[in-house]
């Protein structure tokens, strides 16, 4: 395009320099001898001056048009070069980020599966360690509730010889109130048995001391409540021995 | 008088004994053989209320045995002459049951 520009910039100087040496020879021979008027001479002046502005003019647009693709080309290689540049070190801090984090991230898994690992195996110990004493108490805390409800039981199961044994009942029902200290080792159903049995023997009991001075009276309160009382000793008992067994 | 149910092993406990300010809840049954509740209550305010109220029964049950939840949520039942082993129950010797 620029060439083009160039060519044509050529063809009309000459062009215009041939017509300008033709109008002047033209204008020496018209005058002849007399020499050049000077109104034809300022005509002329002006036709030469109107030409070389006009070359001034193109030379000019052409520079600055020059100028502008290679100012236009020179921005883009450097836009270019900048971008590739920037690309470049892009990628490079992207690769060396990622790989940085993934070694991080690998040495804190690392470190994490570790300590999860001991903790596990710690937690597991103390698990162990803990059930191996949970598991004796337990099993205490239902023999003691029991053998304090089986105490109790025989103490209140003298009603049907007529006796009413104080000291037995005490000792019965002392038995089954320590018994409550260790409750808190059973299943909660199975505490919930201890005291409904408890009640129900020291309802026979109080009753019983009520009875005691009557005739036949301790006898005749067995009869009434011996047998549902014996049941529940039964149910009681092959309930806590098959939460012991289990 | 009312019928202070409190069960004296409670009251014997050494978190109680050597604590006057040990809290508890106290149950009772108001004249008309109604169940409420007192909770976070010291044995010693539990006898002024009965003194001021003059319940029909109660008992103070010390946070050492059982929670506020533990009292207040038990099922109470079974018949009674005297005394209900279940801690926060009360016998309604009115009716011999427990409550």
């Amino acid at each position: 395009m620029i060439i083009l520009g160039y060519l044509l910039s050529l063809f009309f100087l000459i062009l215009g320099g041939g017509l300008l040496y033709l109008s002047w020879d033209q204008l020496v021979a018209l005058s002849g001898t007399q020499g050049v008027a000077p109104e034809r001479l300022a005509q002329m002046v002006q036709i030469a001056m109107a030409f070389v502005g006009a070359i001034a003019a193109a030379i000019l647009t052409a520079t600055i048009g020059r100028s502008n693709e290679y100012l236009k080309s020179k921005l883009a290689q450097s836009v270019n070069d900048a971008t590739e540049t920037l690309r470049q070190e892009l990628a490079l801090r992207t690769g060396k980020a990622l790989e940085d984090h993934k070694g991080d991230i690998n040495r804190a898994t690392a470190e994490f599966t570790e300590r999860l690992k001991s903790d596990l195996a710690k937690t597991g110990d103390t698990f162990r360690a803990e059930l191996s004493q949970l598991a004796p108490r337990r099993h205490a805390a239902y023999h003691a509730m029991w053998a304090a409800l089986a105490q109790y039981f025989r103490a209140v199961q003298k009603f049907e010889a007529g006796v009413f044994d104080a000291s037995a009942l005490e000792a019965g029902e002392k038995a089954c109130s320590d018994a409550t200290g260790q409750t808190l080792l059973v299943d909660q159903e199975d505490d919930a048995t201890f005291h409904q049995f408890w009640q129900e023997l020291t309802y026979v009991c109080e009753t019983g001391e009520l009875k005691k001075d009557l005739p036949d009276g301790l006898r005749t309160l067995w009869r009434n409540e011996g047998r549902k009382l014996g049941e529940r000793y039964d149910e009681v008992r092959t309930a806590f021995a098959t939460k012991l067994r289990s | 008088m009312s019928d202070n149910q409190t069960q004296q092993d409670w009251l014997d406990l050494p978190s109680v004994a050597g604590n006057p300010n040990a809290q508890g809840t106290g149950a009772y049954l108001d004249q008309n053989g109604v169940k409420d509740y007192v909770t976070d209550i010291t044995y010693d305010g539990m006898l002024e209320r009965d003194r001021q109220s003059n319940f029909r029964a109660f008992a103070w049950v010390p946070h050492a045995v059982a929670t506020v939840q533990q009292v207040t949520q038990t099922k109470c039942g079974g018949r009674c002459v005297k005394t209900c082993k279940t801690p926060g129950c009360l016998c309604d010797r009115s009716i011999g049951q427990c409550k």
